[in-house]
């Protein structure tokens, strides 16, 4: 039996606030992005959302995780320690089979584009996936 | 040193069931290292079971059972080298089948391994989806555990728990069933793992 193929897409974010966010509105947010994304996926006609998912994290160390596992269900999305702050960083994976990863990266573009131009974002400025790795006070300048 | 190898496909709730068990390991005193294997680029698992306080090594950017197969006794032996754990939890990625994993551990040379679980979670929202589409992969998880986890369990219909269970069962009778909802935090005694310290 064969499976159809599974190409991840990985993608690192900085995202500014025109002020500093509450905890549900970037809950709110994060939700929002991953469904916008799991329904591209579905429109884009995968043959299976493998998983959606999602660490945001905060320069004071306070955190969000989102998960989505299909398009016909809302996102779960955890906070810990969040405080209001005016940057997020965000680092998504989408794993859905049969998709290319230039597919995978347009649908997760759009799905920003779309956010970006309803609330509060002031911008979003993808970054290097290695950069994830450096210290938070490097990775929120 | 205890090995518990967290198994099941992606998004079935391995890391949030991983985040009870070794949080309560932790809170009874044992040491615990989780191994956290991602087929994405980014540890997004690793991060936030490095926000719980927990020791992790990552193994990102492929899968633990193939392309960094190769990693995983290297890694291991530097865990128990460096932080003498009793208990090291390793989550593999959704689509890592274990019997692959456990073919690698004869060539493990660090401390004795006094024994090695096999966890497989399953979420009854969409096994028969995932049986339809991953039938070779989602079956090798199921039949490699000895015990399997069925999970969500918030979530799911009394119909979607019965075709789990039903699903299982047919794939790997031997196997002990439990039900759980990870996301409300589990109870040691249905793993039975805290008696193995």
């Amino acid at each position: 039996v064969s499976m159809p193929a599974l190409n991840p897409f990985t993608g690192h974010y900085l995202v500014h606030y025109t002020r500093p966010t509450a905890a549900e509105e970037n809950r709110r947010m994060l939700a929002e992005l991953l469904e916008r994304i799991a329904t591209g996926c579905a429109a884009a006609d995968t043959a299976l959302i493998g998983h959606i998912k999602a660490f945001a994290a905060q320069p004071g160390g306070g955190y969000l995780t989102a998960s989505v596992t299909s398009a016909r269900v809302p996102a779960q999305v955890e906070a810990g320690g969040h405080q209001p702050q005016d940057r997020l960083e965000v680092c998504l994976t989408v794993l859905a089979y049969g998709l290319e990863r230039e597919r995978l990266e347009q649908i997760v573009a759009e799905a920003w584009q779309d956010l970006a131009g309803e609330g509060l974002m002031l911008s979003v400025r993808r970054l290097p996936a290695t950069q994830f790795s450096q210290a938070p006070e490097e990775r929120f300048t | 040193v205890n090995l518990a190898i967290v198994a099941g496909f992606l998004g079935s709730g391995k890391t949030t069931l991983i985040l009870s068990i070794a949080g309560q390991l932790s809170a009874a005193g044992s040491k615990v290292a989780i191994v956290e294997n991602e087929v994405g680029e980014i540890g997004i698992d690793g991060a936030l079971i490095r926000c719980a306080g927990l020791t992790v090594r990552e193994l990102s950017n492929g899968c633990i059972c193939c392309q960094l197969s190769a990693d995983l006794v290297p890694t291991l032996e530097a865990l128990a080298a460096e932080f003498s754990p009793h208990w090291v939890i390793i989550e593999p990625s959704g689509i890592a089948e274990p019997k692959r994993m456990l073919a690698v551990l004869p060539y493990y040379h660090g401390p004795p391994l006094t024994m090695v679980r096999v966890l497989t979670l399953v979420d009854p929202t969409r096994i028969p989806e995932l049986f339809e589409v991953l039938t070779p992969l989602v079956t090798a998880q199921v039949r490699a555990a000895e015990l399997v986890v069925i999970n969500k369990i918030d979530l799911a219909s009394g119909e979607q728990l019965a075709a789990a269970r039903a699903l299982v069962r047919q794939v790997n009778p031997k196997a002990r069933l439990v039900e759980v909802c990870a996301r409300r935090g589990v109870e040691m005694d249905l793993f039975n793992l805290e008696r193995a310290r």
